[in-house]
């Protein structure tokens, strides 16, 4: 007998008991426990005859690199992930116009692979902020969670699987190639160029912020750089809207990719080095 | 009046009674929690979690949890109406609101201790049970756990001044007496919104910066659903408050030995209804509100509570506010039939009109947007959504019912409240053709918009239309209700309503209502644990014991349904053991009454008063 037979089968005796209290027993307290009982029997019952689903965490996809022969491993890879722990499906569809969020049929031969990537991880970038958004901006615009971060927290692997299932899905080519993807060490951001990256430190944030260096009336980084995982490094400190500072609102969208990356290589390598720059 | 040797064989009874439970409730959790203790932990590694062999730790905490909250929200509910209902009889001169405000405090004191009891036993298995998590919410709250103990000391003491203090501060001393009633009204608020922060946190937390403990603990208290969470569980304690107690007073019409009885309860009954009624108003709006916050916090978290595998859990809470609709009206509508001689004739066919309407907006209510079919099914519908039934399975369905479900509910009150009474001021009539166009006028825009938001972005729907509709619906109430009250205030009463002669069902009516609370109390808090999925705190401490995962549906009613058949009887324990003090001390009918049937006269607000003289 299975869980929910079981259930149904004391559902439908309390329902019974309560039914034959009703009929013999004349004392009022014990009448209305048993119209209590039944109703909470029917109820049980009820919930019992729908389809019983119940909720797993998604499963860990454990990633066998040696396993990875072409690209449509890839693809089938990405695939599993689209429908489980990156959650897409919960929000997009594919080839059909009923999803509550833009439907992803032909996505892959619509836009670039960094177009995509970006997408995932920096959703406010360019993704409209809401859905079908016409006319003048809304209160409260839907937003797109970032897929790099928890409670998804993709990490460079999966995503670069999942735009390869996009891409197979759409008829493209995939532009990933196996090579890249890399062993279990965990990297959340493609790598940029340094020297790069200290220029547009000195653009936008030089202002306020040193690194390794103390300065009267700016705030040294490296203390809070030595604080942060690499990990979470790029979000922790940029993509997170300081609590209360206008300054670092809106940030994380006033840069490009190419230059959030530079960024994130300058302050990573500040960070190894630990020496002023 | 001295100690009799009944009294001190019921006071001997009490204390028995207690100890029982207390026995009962230590020998029920002694053996199985001294099993999850006897589990050790790997050598060098803390203990994350222990679990309770057979039962499992996650149900021992959902009961005991479960139980807590109930009569949580019993306690902090009733004594806003108690207050309310003694400001009534201070102003109305009426001593009968004073003892009716007396009686429902006597409930509020009884179930007092036995809330601290649970809530204790509750903070105990979560530290013993959950110790990984326990660590990190202590870290973060820690300064809001103090706070929180403070709250119950003033709150314990107000309690039991007011309580005690009832008889002694009469005459002069009321406004004192009142003083203390609003003091435990605003201790009984913090009361609950401290923990709800702890709650909310986990399902939305914040970003906590670096800070003082009472910075931090005051970023994570102020997280997105912590103000909808307080707003709803505001309303939803008066709710739950009121129909307990009018089931308090169903059950005892039921079991009633005299007439006087019959007439108090029948009386106590009504005014309970009529509590969890107009609390019931506004509630759908506070939840709507809330689901907002949730979709605006994490659209995820959003689609998994209503789109994805908790969308059944939706149509459940459907069933189950439709069933408490057409049981709080078929009271009021009983009521009339009853209670007013010669009024069946008059108010059949409307009744039967908003019976009507009730049902239809019922049934398109619990649709559910895809169907359970069978793939044959599906391949001849093409797909799973009903090509009739699934235009109704969709929110701007629902909204439009739900509001006018709440439309109808207030007008069967106001026909109550009018029935017996002709209007004598000249602008009366004037009045009441303005009150019928604004209801009429109402109903029509909330049925145009519905239909209009099918054709519009979700967007727009949701963010224009709904809230419009929820608008409008406010509107009705805020003004039929004091225009119906001016309009009343000069109306002479063409037919005395008689008390105490309702039939049986009348009582079980009372009794579904509080049930359906109940059972709605249990469901959403499933909802909202299980919207967390397998998280501890959403998105930051994930879940990695056995337990990390949602059970189906099924299961977790099976569950509801033993935590609230649980609370009913302990609730009516409680009451019992209660009653035992005396019925001098509580506030029950006096004896001075006449036989037969009474004749009433209504009291101010509309609400009608068992006449205290003889007939």
């Amino acid at each position: 007998m299975t869980e929910t037979q079981l259930l149904q089968t004391i559902g439908m005796g309390v329902v019974a008991l309560g039914g034959a209290l009703l009929l013999f027993v004349k004392a009022r307290f014990v009448r209305v426990v048993a119209f209590v009982a039944i109703v909470l029997g029917a109820f049980a019952l009820v919930a019992l005859g729908i389809p019983q689903m119940a909720s797993l965490p998604p499963a860990v996809e454990k990633f066998d690199v040696a396993s990875i022969k072409d690209k449509k491993d890839l693809a089938a890879i990405g695939q599993k992930i689209f429908f489980g722990k990156g959650q897409c499906a919960l929000c997009h569809t594919i080839g059909t116009s009923e999803g509550r969020c833009p439907d992803l049929k032909g996505i892959g031969s619509k836009l670039t692979r960094q177009f995509l990537y970006e997408s995932l991880t920096q959703p406010q970038a360019y993704v409209y902020m809401d859905y079908e958004h016409v006319g003048p901006s809304k209160f409260f615009p839907a937003k797109m969670p970032y897929i790099d971060k928890k409670p998804i927290g993709l990490n460079r692997n999966e995503i670069l699987t999942v735009i390869a299932f996009l891409q197979n899905m759409s008829g493209e080519e995939i532009t990933v190639d196996p090579s890249e993807i890399e062993g279990p060490k965990e990297v959340a951001f493609m790598p940029g160029d340094k020297a790069g990256g200290q220029k547009v430190f000195q653009m936008l944030c030089a202002k306020c912020h040193s690194v390794g260096v103390s300065e009267k009336g700016k705030a040294d980084l490296l203390p809070a750089l030595g604080k942060q995982a690499d990990a979470g490094l790029r979000h922790a400190v940029l993509s997170d809207p300081k609590p209360g500072s206008k300054d670092h609102q809106g940030l994380d969208r006033k840069l490009a990719v190419k230059d959030f990356d530079d960024l994130m290589a300058y302050l990573l390598n500040a960070k190894a080095t630990a020496k002023p720059l | 009046m001295g100690i009799t040797p009944l009294h001190r064989r019921q006071g001997g009874t009490l204390t028995w009674a207690y100890a029982a439970l207390f026995l009962m409730l230590v020998l029920t959790l002694a053996g199985p929690v001294g099993v999850a203790y006897a589990q050790e932990a790997p050598a060098g590694a803390a203990t994350e979690y222990r679990d309770i062999p057979g039962m499992g730790s996650r149900n021992l905490i959902w009961i005991i949890a479960q139980q807590h909250l109930l009569l949580a929200g019993f306690v902090l509910g009733v004594p806003i109406f108690a207050w309310v209902c003694e400001i009534v009889g201070v102003r109305s001169g009426d001593p009968r609101y004073d003892k009716l405000a007396k009686e429902f405090t006597k409930l509020l004191t009884s179930s007092y201790a036995t809330t601290a009891l649970f809530g204790g036993i509750l903070l105990f298995l979560l530290i013993g049970l959950y110790p990984k998590l326990m660590s990190y919410l202590t870290d973060v709250f820690f300064p809001s756990f103090l706070v929180y103990c403070v709250l119950f000391l003033l709150e314990t003491a107000t309690l039991y001044l007011y309580w005690y203090g009832w008889d002694t501060m009469q005459g002069k001393k009321k406004g004192v007496h009142l003083f203390l009633g609003f003091l435990l009204n605003v201790f009984a608020f913090f009361i609950m919104i401290v923990p709800n922060s702890w709650a909310t946190f986990q399902a939305s937390p914040v970003v906590i910066a670096e800070g003082s403990m009472w910075a931090r603990a005051w970023a994570a208290t102020w997280n997105p659903t912590w103000w909808p969470v307080n707003i709803h569980r505001l309303i939803a304690n008066v709710v739950l408050g009121g129909f307990i107690c009018g089931a308090y007073a169903g059950l005892k019409y039921l079991m009633a030995s005299s007439q006087e009885e019959r007439v108090h309860y029948d009386w106590m009954g009504y005014v309970g209804n009529f509590i969890g009624v107009f609390g019931m108003l506004p509630l759908p709006f506070a939840g709507y509100w809330l689901m907002r916050e949730i979709y605006q916090y994490n659209q995820q978290m959003g689609i998994t509570l209503m789109g994805g595998f908790l969308s059944w859990l939706f149509i459940l809470q459907a069933m189950l506010i439709g069933i408490l609709f057409l049981g709080a009206n078929y009271y009021f509508w009983m009521g009339i039939m009853y209670r007013i001689p010669g009024s069946e004739a008059r108010y059949r066919r409307p009744i039967l009109t908003m019976l009507v309407i009730l049902l239809v907006c019922l049934g398109v209510w619990m649709t559910p947007h895809s169907l359970v079919a069978s793939l044959e099914e599906a391949r001849k519908m093409g797909g799973t959504h009903h090509p009739l039934l699934g235009v109704f399975g969709v929110m701007s369905a629902k909204m439009t019912v739900a509001n006018l479900m709440i439309l109808v509910t207030f007008m069967s009150f106001i026909m109550y409240w009018r029935a017996g009474k002709q209007e004598t001021a000249g602008w009366a009539k004037a009045a009441k053709v303005g009150m019928g166009a604004i209801l009429g006028i109402a109903a029509i825009v909330v049925v145009v918009l519905g239909v209009w938001g099918y054709f519009v972005p979700a967007i727009t729907r949701i963010n224009y239309f709904s809230t419009t509709q929820v608008l409008v619906v406010l509107f009705v109430l805020l003004t039929i209700t004091p225009l119906t009250a001016l309009v009343l205030k000069s109306a002479k009463t063409t037919t005395e309503m008689v008390w105490g002669i309702m039939p049986a069902r009348a009582g079980y009516a009372l009794v579904l209502n509080a049930v359906m609370v109940i059972l709605l109390m249990t469901l959403m808090g499933y909802a909202r644990s299980s919207s967390r999925v397998h998280w501890h705190v959403y998105g930051v401490m994930q879940d990695t014991s056995q337990y990390a995962y949602s059970p189906a549906l099924g299961y977790a009613a099976a569950l509801m349904a033993l935590n609230t058949f649980v609370f009913c009887l302990m609730v009516a324990f409680i009451f019992w053991v209660a009653s035992l003090g005396g019925e001098k001390k509580g506030g029950s009918p006096d004896k001075a009454h006449a036989k037969g049937k009474e004749a009433v006269s209504p009291a101010i607000g509309g609400a009608p008063v068992p006449a205290t003289g003889h007939q």
